[in-house]
């Protein structure tokens, strides 16, 4: 064991103790109640999705004669395919839910204010990649959803000035879905969106590493307990019962591949994933340009708001006005949520 | 995980003092519990795809191969199966009739052709040949101890069915490619 040790350390130059201080991030004291370790959740499910991803990409077909075949054979007759495939299903529900929650509790807790603004970009960059993994997920089966889906999505994409149009004909690889279409979603769900996920969870945690872990309070930063072995504990207690939440879905509700693709017939009712019902109802609400200049707004307002709550409180100093919009925000977005999931249309 | 010299203690100090040897005890016992739970969930985890990566077997597939009569005239049939492999059928002299060899040679892949006139079946690429009754007699094969590989064959009034335990691997045939080309030029 000493001479394994001995010619690791002779090969890798690294002091013990310098590895040691950098990676024992003392916590603040408040990160033991586990609705404070959100930001983990994300991670770990991360690393889950690109596990059964990988074993899913091994028997998928990315071709629009081949890929609901290949799906439904992952789903029918491959050893526990139903089984990889829903938990790959349901560990992308969670991931996005981890993560919205994670960063509501920043928002909430005002975790993003100075000097951790560029984190909350660096966030908003990973939520963005984390619904256009979902989003691309989806548009690989080859049902219904994912041929409709990807046509609104493109179109929609086609509607925003000036940058519209290209934006569409390079989603879609033309002016509409085509057979070059469905291997450039397998490629941006497979190789461009987790790297880019990846790349920025580096990022993200370095500048967390870099400011430390926000403290709530005054007295609570005095309060600190060390990330090896304490926090890491409770992270693995997450992932294990992450791990039995969603096999316990995966095998009460696998998700069964829905009718195949049709370009001829768009479904009488038809719906996004659930993450997507506040994006489907304002569009059913508004006219196109209205829609999505609402959003777009909405989209930059979050993207900026650590910029925009530093200018209100330089203007009111101690102003929790960010509590009571947000607030706001989160409960439209939940109305028109609950409101797209009662109705048929 | 020895929480009383590897980590530093950033405990605040006014905690009233615990038995430590006690709660040490039950603490590494419990870590050993929690550790065997998480390797033991994720060694089940690995089991699970080991065998999602197997894939599974096909049921055997018959098609029909030709008849009985076809075979007294030509001597050999060739039968082309999709994905490029071909089965030879050959009469045989013991009490199945008939037999069917894979015409891929054992030895180093090459495609073996049926010579009706020496009643062999003969490997251009190392002169492999092999009788009728698919064992090598001479070249590498023959070296080897190799014989070509059998397909199972029913036979039923005269007809020939061929069995595969394989799935055939779908393939675009060449012609349909030229035929593409030249209708695009």
């Amino acid at each position: 064991m000493n001479r394994l040790r001995d010619f690791l350390q002779s090969r890798i130059p690294v002091d013990p103790d310098a590895l040691r201080a950098l990676t024992n991030e003392p916590i603040p004291d408040h990160m033991r109640r586990w609705w404070f370790c959100l930001g983990g959740t994300p991670a770990y499910l991360f690393v889950l999705q690109i596990v059964t991803g990988l074993l899913l990409a091994v028997y998928y077909e990315p071709s629009s004669l081949r890929a609901y075949a290949s799906v439904r054979f992952i789903h029918d007759d491959v050893a526990f395919g139903w089984y990889l495939r829903g938990l790959h299903r349901w560990g992308a529900t969670f991931m996005v839910a981890a993560v919205v929650l994670h960063q509501m509790r920043v928002f909430f807790t005002g975790a993003y204010r100075r000097p951790r603004e560029l984190n909350w970009l660096v966030g908003c960059i990973l939520l963005g990649s984390t619904l256009m993994a979902g989003f691309t997920g989806y548009s690989l089966v080859f049902e219904q959803l994912s041929y409709w889906g990807t046509t609104v999505a493109g179109n929609l994409l086609g509607a925003i000035p000036v940058v519209g149009e290209p934006l569409r004909r390079a989603l879609l690889a033309g002016d509409a879905y085509n057979l070059h279409t469905l291997p450039r979603m397998f490629v941006l769900h497979g190789a461009v969106l987790p790297t880019t996920i990846a790349a920025f969870v580096v990022v993200h945690i370095l500048f967390v590493r870099l400011h430390g872990v926000a403290p709530l309070s005054e007295a609570d930063s005095s309060r600190r307990f060390p990330l090896i072995p304490d926090h890491v504990l409770t992270e693995l207690a997450i992932g294990l019962v992450l791990m039995i939440v969603l096999s316990t879905l995966a095998v009460a509700f696998p998700p069964v591949p829905g009718p195949p693709a049709d370009p001829a017939s768009t479904p009488l009712v038809i719906k996004p994933e659930w993450y997507f019902y506040p994006v489907f109802r304002w569009l059913k609400l508004f006219s196109l340009p209205v829609a999505l200049g609402s959003m777009g707004f909405a989209v930059v307002t979050v993207v900026l708001w650590p910029f925009v709550d530093g200018w209100i409180r330089r203007r009111r100093p101690g102003s929790e006005a960010s509590v009571a919009i947000g607030a706001a925000a989160v409960l439209i977005l939940l109305a028109l949520t609950v409101w797209e999931a009662s109705v048929a249309h | 995980m020895d929480e009383t010299d590897e980590t530093p203690d950033v405990r605040p100090s006014g905690e009233a003092p615990v038995d430590r040897s006690r709660r040490t005890a039950l603490g590494r016992i419990a870590t050993a519990g929690a550790a065997t739970l998480v390797a033991g969930s994720y060694a089940g985890f690995a089991a699970v795809a080991l065998r999602y990566l197997d894939p599974p077997r096909r049921t055997p597939r018959r098609i029909f191969a030709g008849r009985i009569a076809d075979l007294d005239g030509a001597g050999a049939l060739v039968l082309s199966l999709p994905g490029g492999d071909a089965a030879m059928l050959v009469r045989s002299h013991d009490e199945r009739g008939v037999v069917a060899f894979s015409n891929v040679c054992p030895h180093l892949g090459c495609r073996v052709h049926y010579e009706g006139a020496n009643e062999r079946f003969f490997c251009p690429c190392h002169n492999g040949v092999f009788e009728l009754d698919g064992t090598a007699v001479e070249g590498p094969p023959a070296k080897a101890g190799q014989r070509l590989t059998e397909f199972p064959v029913d036979v039923r009034d005269g007809l020939i069915f061929l069995r595969l335990d394989h799935e055939p691997l779908p393939t675009v045939p060449a012609s349909a490619l030229s035929r593409r080309r030249r209708s695009t030029t």
